[in-house]
């Protein structure tokens, strides 16, 4: 049987189609992106960025950006500066900038963290603490 | 609210600066209807954002007044000179759709709506978009402008931001805090997906302008859209799909230019190859094939090549301008991009750079059968080339499919010649890459199925 044309277009069409639903739908479900939308909408600016950055570590963020100031430069420890979670926190953090000789230290997840020349600021729970150049 | 009505103004200030910039190129209405107000978008997002460029070398800080300012005197200038008004190019018209249109038409709404919805609903995240685009738009936000040491400041305090990539992205955004008046990323994240959209709608009023077939036009409209990776880019915050629409949308015109001998379209290919420049490094080498096809086309075809191309020099100095000084800045700062640079061309790294061969083409084939990112475009593509190779001779198609090949050996000789781990390189960038040819293949392959 010689498949014309047409028929050929009509029938990778439909594939094309099936592939695509077939993808979207998966991501929707089994990639969870649709209880993550449902969860999103349902939040605010702060509680949706918060649900994207992790809780505890965008509360963590937002403490250490409570208590360095603006231009001030930090060192952060405690995560892997060519992870994702690292270039979030600098990305949220700035204008305070990333730098080898820090006026602060900010210690995640890093309880009893010390470095000599720096004094504990301010501690926040299990989260991790802000240490000030002396 | 504010901040929503300050968008609203900046879309606006987009729109008439685009809207002015498309009257000098088209005084002719080419362009019409939705084909216009996606051009005006996208020329005027670049406009702006090549304005906010110099304004930083002048040392003028940003702000919606003075960005506006010169446009008070550049729009009545232009009108005055070309009386846009002559030219109808807006006669909107509900068209009658028959149900194959209505269901593509439905499938690029969802996609365009959807790209819109997954990067309003979030701010940026990405790898790429915290670790360069979103993070250059903050710097330039609160400094006010480029900051004069902000080739040496990038890389002292951010590792990995590279700042030697051109600035359209970052300037983009940054224009919406400035018009917003505050730091908002939930609201700078919709620069991206409205690319996109203003994007399709001219892609598809161009196919539909040479195809004379609205159904083709939607089809193929439809197809790029629902390429998994294509939408995926429309929404994460990375500037590979600005850069392969803005190259797709260069190819397109220079083929009707060609086709058509009409000076608007060259004109419009120029400035959208200009945009590509703006956008990614990568641009670089796509104007090195834009020259290649132009010269080409003039030594076949000299008497179409001037009709098309006097009218058009006014471009030429443009895009050696934007080069140039891009590229003088980077050098003055010593700035260099540690994946690919001239440096790497050498014999030595030729030589060794040959056992690469097989990892690349490895790699393409992986992207040929990898129907999660794409579908079947790929094999449709190879399909499309065998069955109708002997269309691709004759005609101006050949030009498009000679972009198309440049595209590869260009590409494939950066992965053999960079000195960077290649399995490394290829995994990080692979994807992205083909998403710069991906508008040009399918731009073909609409072609190819024409006649």
């Amino acid at each position: 049987m010689k498949l014309s044309r047409a028929l050929f277009i009509k029938l990778l069409a439909a594939l094309w189609v099936v592939i695509w639903m077939n993808f979207i739908l998966r991501d929707l479900t089994l990639g969870k992106k649709f209880s993550e939308y449902s969860s999103l909408l349902r939040r605010d600016a702060e509680q949706r960025r918060s649900l994207i950055y992790g809780d505890e570590l965008y509360s963590f963020l937002n403490f250490s950006s409570g208590n360095v100031p603006s231009g001030a430069s930090y060192e952060l420890a405690g995560l892997d500066p060519f992870s994702l979670e690292y270039r979030r926190a600098a990305y949220y953090l700035y204008p305070r900038v990333p730098s080898g000789s820090p006026d602060y230290i900010l210690a995640y997840h890093s309880q009893g963290y010390s470095r000599p020349g720096y004094a504990v600021l301010k501690e926040k729970d299990k989260a991790g603490l802000i240490l000030k150049k002396e | 609210m504010g901040q929503f009505i300050g968008f609203a103004f900046w879309a606006v200030t987009v729109m008439a600066m685009g809207y002015t910039a498309l009257v000098i190129a088209d005084p002719h209405g080419r362009a019409r209807n939705f084909e216009a107000l996606g051009l005006s978008f996208l020329i005027g997002t670049g406009v702006m954002t090549i304005e906010m460029f110099f304004m930083s070398l002048l040392g003028i800080r940003f702000s919606p007044g003075r960005i506006v300012l010169p446009w008070c005197l550049i729009i009545p200038a232009v009108s005055f000179i070309l009386k846009p008004w002559r030219v109808n190019r807006f006669e909107f018209r509900f068209p009658v759709l028959n149900r194959i249109e209505w269901l593509l038409s439905s499938g690029i709404l969802f996609e365009a709506l959807y790209a819109l919805f997954r990067a309003g609903i979030k701010p940026f995240e990405s790898y790429d978009s915290v670790a360069i685009y979103a993070l250059k738009a903050k710097i330039f936000y609160f400094a006010g402008m480029v900051p004069k040491d902000f080739f040496s400041m990038l890389p002292a305090h951010f590792h990995g931001a590279h700042p030697d990539y051109p600035f359209y992205m970052s300037l983009g955004i940054t224009s919406i805090y400035c018009f917003i008046g505050a730091f908002n990323d939930f609201l700078g994240a919709l620069f991206l997906p409205m690319i996109f959209c203003a994007f399709l709608a001219v892609f598809h009023a161009v196919l539909k302008n040479i195809l004379m077939s609205r159904t083709r036009a939607l089809l193929y409209t439809f197809m790029l859209v629902s390429v998994q990776q294509f939408n995926a880019y429309a929404a994460n915050g990375y500037t590979d799909l600005p850069l392969g629409a803005f190259f797709g949308l260069a190819v397109m015109y220079l083929y009707m230019a060609f086709t058509r001998e009409e000076a608007a379209y060259m004109r419009s290919g120029m400035i959208f190859t200009l945009l590509a420049l703006w956008t990614k490094n990568e641009g670089l080498a796509l104007l090195l094939i834009m020259i290649f096809v132009v010269t080409l086309f003039a030594v076949r075809h000299r008497q179409q090549f001037f009709k098309l191309i006097k009218p058009s020099a006014a471009c030429i100095p443009g895009i050696f301008l934007m080069t140039g000084v891009f590229l003088f800045m980077k050098v003055k700062d010593k700035v260099i991009n540690e994946n690919f640079n001239l440096s790497m061309v050498t014999a030595h790294n030729l030589a060794s750079g040959l056992s690469k061969v097989p990892m690349i083409l490895y790699e393409y084939q992986k992207h040929l059968f990898g129907f999660k990112k794409w579908n079947l475009i790929w094999m449709i593509l190879v399909l499309a080339l065998v069955i109708f190779r002997r269309k691709i001779r004759s005609g101006k198609i050949g030009y498009v499919a000679l972009a198309v090949g440049l595209f590869f050996i260009f590409y494939s000789a950066m992965y053999v010649f960079s000195s960077v781990d290649s399995d490394y390189l290829l995994r990080t960038t692979g994807s992205r890459f083909m998403l710069h040819i991906l508008p040009v293949c399918v731009f073909l392959i609409a072609l190819l199925e024409r006649e």
